[in-house]
């Protein structure tokens, strides 16, 4: 895991975005990656999905020094929406990381529209989490859409996104190049920033032909797993 | 290039049925296959197409036999609970012989059980949970590019004999991710609908869609039109994945995501030297029963295994198939829990003395 506590200046990052664009996998990838230098909290804040959540990684977090906060209902395959109320430490400890992983779409950006008067109380970071594979956020027309309904839904404006360009198994280090032109549409559509770009750890490289090479990159490696090893190996 | 999407099994159901010409969909929310309805609520509008979510389960399989009886290619998708309140319409709409699309992404049960993924929901599938002589036509994709192969396919089917055809996946299938490359554009296979109650569209008569009938002989000829229906299913419509069955001591048979599992353990088993090979009904009803009993014949072959989410249910059928020829094993979990590759090589390691 690399170290990347030196692009995170804030001490809330708040993740959003389309429903499957990766926000619990970089949550956890994140949080990892700022435990070293400070305390940090990840929070899941996710009211929409019960399965792959980062919750799910609670074992790792915990032997990383990271702070889970999530609902008594996470993991437990009970399906009820749930906020918990330990979420309101990471308010308070500002001389902390702490990483908001909030669920899908407008519905679950709600959430941070609620937490609203205390997240204003901290420095923060709104990241919409961007996987322009995904069908729901392919085009740049889509990305602006969702950017403006996830705003609206938060009652804030975003901070930037983050550049998530992924297929899971049949990812490659090509990915972050094919990308880029419908990011960069986005960006001009919307006015936003690239705050930083994941690539999985595998394909990571030190050169991309496409990205500015001051654009910090995240090296994840996948975290949150499939019920049973079916996958073909 | 085709462009390569990355979607979620439930995803690719919704967005595969509105390539397929569907445009209007009935259902009601459950866990594990609630995205289908989710997508759909955004895809609908942008192809002039209905969603609606109706009252209750018994409400939306209503609707789909109304969409069915007027000629439009309708669907509705639920999990295992949900599934067996539609029950009833199944038989209805056997009987009144509608086309119609139904996808359950089966969860643990019995009663309310979890929403973890399971297999559990084979016999209510294959043997028909409704009353009457009838039967649904049941494909079991193993992957999200197979979900949308199917789905469009069952669209098809549903047409070509007025038939109710069932998507028979599990949890697993309907929440994972897989890359997806769509078709610029599908092959749809138009069948005219003029039994529908459409208008009279210039004839003299007006359709008629029922399935009451009450002169015994007129029920009975259509029982026995139904019954050549299904005998035409059986012959046309079977199909089956072998895989390395040529010399197989052990050949396992397994649907859907169970065999994603095995497909690895083939793998491992063959590298410990035991030759393992499988049978994979893609269709479970019409069952590949003349495919199992021809492996079955295979002079190398000495057993079975069937491995499955549930507590053995298609087992039965291939015992029927295999027809005491040789021995049927079966390994299986339940509750959600998935049988692990660890697990299954143990027992092959078991069946073959080793």
């Amino acid at each position: 895991m690399n170290d990347f506590s030196g692009y995170i200046t804030r001490h809330l990052t708040i993740i959003v975005g389309a429903y499957g664009s990766g926000k619990s996998e970089i949550s956890v990838n994140l949080a990892l990656s700022l435990a070293a230098e400070r305390q940090t909290y990840l929070a899941d804040l996710d009211i929409i999905n019960p399965f792959y959540r980062s919750a799910d990684t609670a074992a790792m977090l915990k032997t990383a020094n990271v702070t889970l906060i999530s609902s008594v209902y996470a993991g437990t395959n009970v399906d009820v929406p749930a906020v918990p109320a330990e979420v309101n430490r990471v308010f308070v400890d500002k001389e902390t990381y702490a990483v908001l992983d909030i669920g899908g779409e407008d519905l679950g950006a709600r959430i941070v529209g609620s937490l609203r008067p205390q997240i204003e109380q901290c420095s923060y970071d709104l990241l919409m989490a961007v996987n322009p594979f995904r069908p729901y956020t392919d085009t740049a027309g889509k990305i602006a859409e969702a950017a403006h309904s996830l705003s609206a839904a938060c009652k804030l404006p975003l901070g930037g996104f983050i550049y998530n360009p992924n297929l899971l198994e049949a990812s490659d280090s090509m990915l972050l190049d094919e990308g880029w032109p419908i990011m960069m549409d986005a960006c001009l559509q919307t006015g936003l920033g690239i705050k930083f770009a994941t690539v999985m750890s595998e394909y990571a490289l030190e050169h991309y032909r496409f990205l500015p090479a001051d654009l910090p990159i995240l090296k994840m490696k996948r975290t949150i797993h499939y019920p049973s090893d079916f996958q073909e190996e | 290039m085709t462009k390569r999407v990355l979607m979620k099994g439930n995803e690719v159901i919704a967005e595969a049925a509105v390539r397929a010409g569907c445009r209007h969909y009935f259902g009601y929310p459950i866990t594990p296959q609630t995205e289908i309805m989710h997508y759909m609520a955004r895809r609908m509008p942008e192809v002039s197409g209905t969603i609606l979510q109706a009252e209750s389960e018994v409400a939306a399989i209503n609707m789909v036999y109304g969409a069915a009886a007027a000629g439009a290619r309708v669907m509705t998708t639920s999990s295992s609970p949900g599934i067996s309140l539609k029950q009833e319409g199944f038989s209805y709409i056997a009987g009144a012989e509608l086309p119609a699309v139904v996808v359950n992404i089966v969860r643990t049960g019995p009663g309310l059980g979890g929403i973890l993924p399971a297999q559990g929901d084979y016999f209510q599938a294959t043997k028909g949970g409704g009353h009457g002589d009838y039967r649904n036509i049941v494909l079991a994709p193993a992957s999200i590019q197979e979900l949308y192969e199917l789905t469009v396919e069952a669209f098809n089917l549903a047409d070509k004999y007025r038939n109710l055809v069932m998507i028979l996946g599990d949890g697993t299938l309907g929440q994972m991710m897989e890359p997806v490359a769509f078709r610029d554009e599908e092959s749809i296979e138009t069948v005219a609908k003029d039994w529908a109650v459409s208008g009279r569209q210039g004839r003299k008569e007006h359709n008629e869609i029922t399935s009451i009938y009450i002169n015994p002989d007129i029920m009975e000829a259509l029982n026995n039109k139904l019954q050549a229906k299904y005998r035409e299913i059986e012959k046309n419509e079977v199909r089956v994945e072998v895989l390395q069955c040529e010399d197989a001591e052990i050949v396992i048979t397994a649907f859907g995501i169970a065999s994603r599992i095995c497909r690895n353990v083939i793998r491992q088993a063959r590298a410990e030297g035991i030759k393992v090979g499988m049978i994979r009904p893609i269709t479970l009803w019409p069952f590949p029963s003349k495919t199992i009993s021809a492996v079955a014949s295979i002079e190398s072959v000495s057993s079975f295994l069937t491995v499955e989410l549930n507590a053995g249910q298609m087992v039965e059928d291939v015992r029927l198939a295999v027809n005491g020829s040789k021995p049927v094993e079966f390994y299986g979990r339940m509750g959600g829990n998935l049988p692990s590759q660890k697990e299954i090589l143990e027992k092959i390691r078991t069946m073959a003395g080793k």
